[in-house]
């Protein structure tokens, strides 16, 4: 059932009520009218919130994983363990930050570029933007760009040539239902990693919480 | 009133020039009495080798106004550090003890627990002000370890022209150093390496990248080879003018630590003294040491040698005014000024900068000015000693005993005995665990002429031995290691007990 509400609304026309409960006011009504003609619904911004949950959180970990030799070294357990916490506070902060600008920005285009169908559409942005972010994180030295070329050239070709791929790939799975599918299936999988960052994002900010204000 | 006459007023009226300047002479004549509420002083260059200083004997004239400083200074010659790079010798000079017991031995490390309070803040903290400062960020996070002893703590991005170091936002000063464990060079990545950011962190480094570039164009006519960069950009000139106003606004007795990057790497001097030292001038080319890791060759280590030099005399031209300052302010007359350094640098055998295993006298020979109050002639100091003296010193100036876990001498000149025959020890252990023996090290020992190195490093096949004669040799290239066997076996077991004695505590 999931997995046909969040394909493409050209393709799956979703039921009004399938979105979430009325509100009571005329006002509140209103609003709520806006939100779902503007935003994507709530188990599509589920979905795709699980999708940046997991690559965000999954890069963090690899990332204080293989500086974890060093910090042995260094560090008492107490002081490792809240390194760790620092990276799982900061990957659930940097998780709401990314999904949400995503839903704003959904809001803000025209509904067929990316509300529509924003569970794959949102899986497709994370992959291209995760791709983009690996590739200049390898290039980069000292605040220095290791590639021979100027920032202005590194910004027309990161942008544009993302934009080009990213509406590459939105065409492609907008033709092909079944990958669209096969998409919003794994979207879906990948979201089950929730339960497991989530208690864990929820402990980092107690523990981070009270190390800063004890 | 009615009881005074004219004549009285009169009188009384005449002393009133006295009753308004007794205060400042009473403050002068207390200093005089009583050091301990004289102001303490220290300037820490970071990575500034002493065999870099013409005052020391460098055939180039890399510091003219250091040179006239130290006309009126004592001047120690054999001074060296406890460490070869920033985390190791700024926690010796901070804390009195050798890198075997601060256990700050890695790149980021922090000073044990058990040693955490015996800074020199805190020994100084219920008679003096103490202020902190480090523009380096190994150094910055021992000054967050100190706590609320260190009554003013400049923040490291104070007089640089970025801001914005996460660790160092008001929200973390409860846990700073965990903090920058966590964001610097990790979740957020200067160096090369990846970030544990996945987005944020390239968007971090694409607005920095822009930043700098745009800094650096403003500044081309002044820094054409760019401006020097800490953990941010920053001007000379700048960092002086800031440590005049530390300085300006000092409430006395205050003990100042000022920790400025300059001359570490890399090195970006001014315009002027782009083209300073194209003299023709070479060190002797010494060979490629098996430990050396990506060995540069002779060529480039001169270049680098030159840049090195050139950012000295920028520096030493900027820090001329804040000589100048202290001089016409009276501050000379009232406070001990110490310059030293955490650490020098290396442009030898393979090695530029000082972040390989080497231990060679241009990476642990540091210099040491130090400007008594009112000081007016040189004394020049042959006798050896370390920057774990500094801090008895100062404990000796303050009328305080020397803390019993203190591992270093109070230096001589000030109640220190010159003791020829002492053993002065540098070590590097920057792939050893902080929490296990020390079995991966280079370690030297300095007594009298001689300084034996021991490299041991199991993990690379290595275990080597040698030994220098300072004095008949003292570019250190004729090894007598296999030629004076009865010296060497001397210093050898001396310098193996006393590392056995120090691994003991980590056996059980």
């Amino acid at each position: 059932m999931i997995v046909e509400r969040c394909l493409d609304r050209s393709i799956v026309k979703l039921p009004p009520q399938a979105t979430g409960k009325p509100m009571e006011s005329t006002k509140g009504r209103k609003i709520m009218g806006i939100l779902r003609k503007r935003f994507p619904i709530w188990n599509e911004i589920l979905s795709v919130f699980g999708v940046v949950v997991f690559t965000v959180h999954s890069w963090s970990l690899r990332e204080f994983l293989f500086r974890l030799p060093s910090f042995i070294l260094k560090y008492s357990v107490s002081e490792i363990s809240a390194v760790f916490f620092y990276h799982i506070t900061f990957a659930f902060l940097e998780s709401v930050i990314f999904c949400g600008t995503l839903v704003l920005i959904s809001g803000i285009l025209p509904s067929g570029w990316l509300r529509s169908g924003f569970v794959y559409k949102g899986f497709l942005f994370v992959l291209v933007a995760a791709a983009a972010a690996i590739i200049l994180q390898r290039n980069f030295n000292d605040g220095v760009l290791t590639i021979d070329i100027s920032m202005k050239y590194l910004f027309y070709l990161g942008v544009g040539g993302g934009a080009v791929l990213l509406i590459g790939l939105f065409v492609l799975a907008q033709k092909m239902t079944r990958l669209q599918k096969l998409i919003v299936s794994v979207a879906d999988r990948v979201s089950i990693m929730l339960y497991l960052y989530i208690p864990l994002d929820f402990i980092g900010l107690l523990v981070i919480g009270y190390r800063l204000l004890r | 009133m009615a009881d005074i006459s004219r004549r009285d007023f009169l009188k009384l009226l005449s002393i009133t020039p006295m009753a308004i300047l007794e205060q400042p002479l009473v403050r002068i004549f207390n200093l005089s009495a009583n050091p301990d509420q004289q102001n303490i002083i220290l300037l820490v260059f970071d990575t500034w080798s002493a065999d870099h200083v013409q005052l020391y004997g460098y055939p180039r004239e890399t510091m003219p106004n250091l040179s006239m400083f130290a006309d009126n200074a004592l001047v120690y010659h054999r001074h060296y550090s406890a460490g070869t790079f920033t985390v190791p010798g700024t926690a010796s000079l901070l804390t009195g003890l050798y890198p075997w017991s601060h256990r700050a031995i890695l790149l980021g490390g922090e000073i044990t627990p058990e040693h955490r309070n015996h800074q020199i803040f805190n020994l100084l903290s219920p008679t003096h002000s103490t202020v902190g400062y480090a523009q380096n960020q190994y150094a910055n996070i021992f000054l967050y370890q100190v706590g609320q002893e260190l009554k003013t703590h400049i923040p490291i991005d104070n007089f640089d022209l970025e801001h914005g170091l996460i660790y160092d936002l008001p929200i973390f000063r409860n846990d700073q150093p965990t903090a920058f464990a966590s964001f610097e060079d990790d979740i957020f990545q200067t160096g090369v390496g990846f970030d544990g950011s996945l987005f944020l962190g390239p968007l971090s480094r694409l607005i920095t990248s822009r930043e700098r570039e745009a800094l650096n164009n403003e500044s081309r006519l002044s820094y054409p080879r760019g401006l020097p960069k800490a953990s941010g950009l920053f001007r000379l000139e700048d960092i002086i003018d800031g440590a005049i106003e530390i300085l300006k606004g000092l409430s006395q007795p205050s003990l100042v630590y000022l920790h400025f990057f300059p001359p570490h790497g890399p090195y970006r001097p001014k315009g002027k003294y782009n083209h300073r030292f194209d003299d023709g001038w070479q060190a002797v080319e010494k060979p490629v040491h098996a430990l050396s890791q990506s060995p540069a060759t002779f060529k480039e280590e001169e270049d680098q040698r030159r840049r090195y030099d050139q950012y000295l005399a920028s520096w030493d031209a900027e820090l001329s005014r804040l000589l100048d300052y202290m001089k016409a302010s009276g501050l000379l007359d009232t406070s001990y000024v110490m310059l030293t350094s955490d650490h020098g640098e290396l442009f030898e055998r393979g090695e530029i900068g000082h972040n390989g295993y080497l231990i060679y006298d241009p990476i642990i020979h540091v210099p040491l000015i130090i400007s008594r109050p009112g000081q007016k002639e040189r004394i020049d100091i042959q006798t050896p000693t370390s920057n774990v003296d500094i801090l008895p010193t100062i404990a000796s100036l303050i009328g305080r005993p020397i803390p019993d876990w203190a591992e270093g001498q109070v230096l001589p000149e000030f109640g220190g005995f010159p003791d020829q025959d002492r053993d002065i020890y540098a070590m590097d252990a920057k792939t050893n665990s902080a929490h296990a023996a020390l079995t991966r090290i280079s370690i030297s020992l300095t007594k009298n002429d001689h300084r034996l190195t021991y490299y041991q490093y199991p993990n690379l096949n290595y275990k080597e031995f040698e030994l220098f004669n300072l004095e008949d040799d003292p570019d250190e290239l004729n090894n007598l290691y296999p030629a004076q066997p009865q010296i060497a076996h001397q210093l050898q077991d001396e310098l193996l007990q006393k590392l056995a004695e120090e691994n003991r505590r980590f056996q059980n």
